[in-house]
């Protein structure tokens, strides 16, 4: 089987991810984007939304997304 | 046909002749739901006046010599995110229960009643379809009929419950990821998810627009495709290819899943001498199925989750405020991720028929059971049971879960069986074909064949 899609838009490979993508949930960046969102995670919620955001990456990763990583630049 | 039940069409046939009383049956189910619901947790709520109003409607049309048609006094409930006209639709959402009454039912139940079925209720769900259990803070957990201890699965659970347990003939679900799939396999009922975008969504909550498709619960093949057919609208046209062309999926739909499912799936493959097959882009699928499910999960709920995310049961609000957390282009990223499976299906498709891997990757759990375990690995079990089915849902093609019978199996164990794009009448002549000769058939559950005079009042 042909493992490239016929779109043309992965590239994995290059680190550009689908669509050029970086899919970044580390922290500063959730952060930023609950303040922009005003979403107010309560403190009951932070293990557990934590918890799906690793899940998460960890999909984003099998889906051929690059994944920023706590601590990339 | 069943313990209680003869099949939907004896059933109709019966009510058009003048045979059966359509009250008569109405009555029947609704004694049955009050005597079983109460150990299942099946139905939300049941609509008494209505189911009988209905039921007599019906009768009064035999009377008058006009058809009722092709589902004359057949009792039949939905899940919780249909619109039912009057009733606020909850999408298992304690949020939601204030919510204006809807004004009219949703499309689907309309070809249903002017079809001659008869509504009796609404069935518990996830909180806005969102997982694979039925475990509902505020509606309670649907309990598989086969072990109340054990897992109905979801999102359809309270459908999947109703059908296994006899209390109506046949249920509506909504399949996203699995919804229908997963539930249906672990209650060992028939469940269908018909090609994305082939029946009408009006009047049904949403959860993700490029996956969401309802589907019905039955337990048996032939009722399957006639309430598919009443669905849709049309009668499908048979399929002439002899012999079906079928392989069985190896790798990401084999490797470490439960031997016993392994072993119900092989039973099935040896039937229709199916021939093995690899995909290498279905792992990736169901990723791309998570993520874009979590974006536009979150999107949808934004609103309430900006100012009352209290109000969602713990697990949705966790997954949701995830889900809303995303980067921008998560979803776009997703469907493009996706895309290298569709075109190996559509390859797949120039070849064979069907393909089939099991519908889940256990059976039911137990409803304390946290992990499950799947290439020797703990994971979670609710997040994996839909496993099996999530590849396919984003790639939008039409897929059933039919029960295998495997008689050393305490629980039931299903089968998927998945075709190309608008082929559901290769999915139901097979499924037919391998009912016929023995190799699938609903198991009945213990404990609620009792109070059940239709089979003795035809």
């Amino acid at each position: 089987m042909d493992r490239q899609s016929s779109s043309g838009q992965r590239d994995a490979s290059s680190g550009l991810g689908v669509n050029g993508l970086s899919f970044d949930v580390t922290a500063d960046a959730v952060a930023l984007r609950a303040e922009r969102l005003a979403i107010r995670i309560p403190d009951e919620a932070e293990p557990g939304v934590a918890l799906q955001l690793k899940a998460l990456a960890a999909h984003a990763e099998t889906a051929g997304l690059s994944v920023a990583r706590e601590g990339d630049a | 046909m069943t313990n209680v039940w003869p099949s939907i069409r004896e059933l109709a046939a019966s009510v058009r002749s003048g045979e059966r009383v359509a009250a008569d049956v109405a009555a029947l189910v609704l004694a049955r739901i009050d005597q079983h619901n109460v150990n299942i947790g099946a139905f939300t709520r049941v609509l008494s006046e209505r189911a009988m109003a209905q039921a007599e409607h019906v009768d009064q049309l035999v009377v008058d010599g006009k058809d009722p048609g092709p589902l004359a006094g057949v009792p039949f409930a939905v899940k919780d995110l249909f619109d039912v006209k009057g009733r606020p639709t909850t999408a298992g959402a304690k949020r939601r229960l204030s919510e204006t009454p809807a004004a009219d039912d949703a499309v689907l139940i309309k070809r249903l009643v002017d079809a001659g079925a008869v509504l009796i209720g609404t069935l518990n769900m996830d909180e806005f379809a969102y997982g694979f259990s039925t475990v509902n803070t505020h509606f309670g957990t649907t309990r598989n009929p086969h072990d109340l201890d054990r897992l109905a699965g979801g999102s359809s659970g309270g459908s999947a419950a109703a059908v296994a347990a006899e209390l109506v003939p046949f249920a509506l679900g909504s399949d996203t990821n699995g919804s229908v799939r997963v539930p249906a396999s672990l209650c060992g009922v028939i469940g269908v998810r018909p090609t994305h975008g082939t029946l009408p969504m009006d009047g049904v909550f949403p959860f993700v627009d490029e996956l969401d498709t309802i589907g019905a619960f039955t337990r048996c093949t032939d009722d399957a495709q006639l309430v598919h057919e009443v669905l849709a609208g049309n009668s499908l046209s048979e399929f002439a290819a002899d012999p079906i062309k079928a392989c069985v999926l190896g790798g990401f739909f084999h490797e470490g899943i439960d031997p016993e499912v392994i072993g119900a799936v092989d039973h099935v493959a040896s039937a229709l001498r199916a021939k093995r097959v690899e995909l290498t882009e279905a792992a990736r699928a169901r990723s791309a199925a998570f993520l874009l499910t979590s974006a536009q999960g979150g999107r949808r709920h934004l609103e309430a989750l900006q100012d009352d995310p209290q109000s969602f049961d713990d697990g949705t609000r966790d997954r949701l405020l995830a889900g809303a957390l995303l980067p921008d282009g998560t979803e776009a990223a997703a469907l493009a991720s996706a895309e290298p499976f569709t075109d190996q299906l559509t390859e797949v498709f120039e070849t064979y028929d069907i393909l089939l891997t099991a519908a889940t990757p256990v059976s039911a759990p137990r409803i304390d059971e946290e992990t499950i375990t799947i290439n020797g690995q703990a994971v979670n079990a609710r997040a994996h049971l839909g496993m099996m089915t999530q590849p396919f849902g984003i790639s939008g093609v039409p897929s059933i879960s039919l029960p295998v019978s495997v008689p050393s199996s305490r629980m039931p164990i299903g089968v998927q069986m998945v075709a190309g794009r608008g082929r559901e009448a290769v999915l139901f002549q097979v499924a037919k074909q391998l009912e016929r000769v023995g190799v699938i058939a609903a198991p009945s559950a213990p404990g609620v064949a009792d109070l059940s005079p239709l089979k003795e009042s035809a």
